[in-house]
């Protein structure tokens, strides 16, 4: 499959007009006509449009990253850090933290209102 | 009584009232971990540092709230901050104390004025209150503008114009308090009485009996607004 590095090779080569792509080194009247050779011109050609486009390819960059993301990860939550736990024991938990939060919030709202009734009956 | 309706087609306002909302809790010294395969029990500290994005699992329980944000804000950003409402004796923790001498009409008026930490709502059945309701300015919720938008169908309507005015004076109230401590301006005899209620208050310099020396020796209380 030709990548992008093929494709400089051939159009650098002496049997390639490059030079035609610019008017900074001779006059465009006595630019000599453009060579064609039909079959191998076609045939290049075709293999260009034949090649994938870039973005089809896969990125090694993106896919590297990937996977050394995945390897943080995997060894982010299989060290020291955090005890594994079954779903039950989980979601055991996770309702005890809604019952504790609202608990709480109770209890500090009682305290307050605790004060506010004795300064008020001593007013 | 201090409601009005509200088309639904009506951009969000500050004093909209919703129901069916979702008030997440999280335990900062309990974090449930989803990982891929496993469950992980951990703590926010072992965590935070690491700087990695995490899946958690938190409970989460639809409340009644009101919209906290202000009129521009609310059709203009990205979250809206709401407020929970939740039952008055639960907010306040009031009702439970059964004092003879605070009556209701004293609570509703002079504590309401007192306590700026919440925001006494009436039953309304337009809106669906059967029983007292108190804004709780301590737990917000925080969601997504355009999502909000599309169930304004859980909008049950929203507070009437004096009621707005009141609600956005109050809020406002809420969140420049600055802590200080309230006992400051007391004579001796005075702060004597106060830390009988409140013992952990501790005397300023002005506040403590002058020794032979003067001041010499006075204990300073610590940093401001310890107590509510």
């Amino acid at each position: 499959m030709a990548d992008a590095s093929n494709v400089e090779v051939k159009a650098e080569s002496p049997e390639f007009d490059a030079g035609a792509t610019g008017a900074w080194s001779e006059s465009f009247i006595q630019r000599p006509k453009r060579r064609f050779s039909f079959p191998r011109e076609a045939f290049f050609i075709a293999c260009l449009l034949h090649t994938s486009p870039a973005t089809a390819v896969p990125d090694i960059w993106y896919s590297a990253k990937r996977i050394e993301d995945a390897a943080t990860a995997s060894s982010f939550l299989d060290g020291a850090i955090g005890r594994p736990i079954s779903r039950a024991e989980a979601l055991r938990i996770v309702d005890s933290i809604l019952v504790r939060a609202e608990r709480e919030r109770a209890e500090l709202a009682e305290n307050e209102a605790t004060h506010i009734i004795e300064l008020e009956m001593e007013l | 009584m201090i409601y009005e309706s509200v088309g639904v087609l009506a951009p969000i306002c500050q004093g909209d009232i919703f129901v069916d909302l979702p008030r997440i809790d999280v335990s900062l010294r309990q974090m449930i971990i989803a990982g891929d395969m496993q469950e992980y029990e951990s703590t926010w500290e072992q965590i935070a540092g690491k700087g990695e994005p995490l899946r958690i699992i938190v409970p989460v329980r639809p409340v009644a709230a009101i919209v906290a944000t202000q009129d521009c804000d609310a059709q203009h950003n990205r979250d809206i901050t709401l407020c929970e409402i939740r039952g008055f004796s639960q907010v306040t923790g009031l009702e439970k104390q059964s004092a003879p001498s605070l009556k209701a009409w004293k609570i509703l008026t002079q504590q309401a004025r007192l306590n700026l930490k919440w925001f006494y709502l009436p039953p309304g059945e337009e809106i669906g209150f059967n029983e007292k309701k108190a804004v709780d300015f301590q737990v917000t919720l925080r969601v997504s503008r355009e999502e909000l938008e599309t169930l304004r169908h859980l909008r049950k309507g929203r507070l009437n114009a004096m009621a707005d005015e009141h609600f956005r004076e109050r809020i406002s109230e809420f969140f420049r308090r600055y802590p200080y401590d309230e006992w400051y301006p007391l004579n001796q005899e005075e702060f004597a009485k106060y830390k009988e209620h409140y013992p952990e208050a501790k005397p300023f310099p002005w506040q403590q009996p002058q020794s032979p020396e003067g001041q010499k020796g006075s204990e300073v209380p610590p940093k401001a607004g310890n107590l509510p």
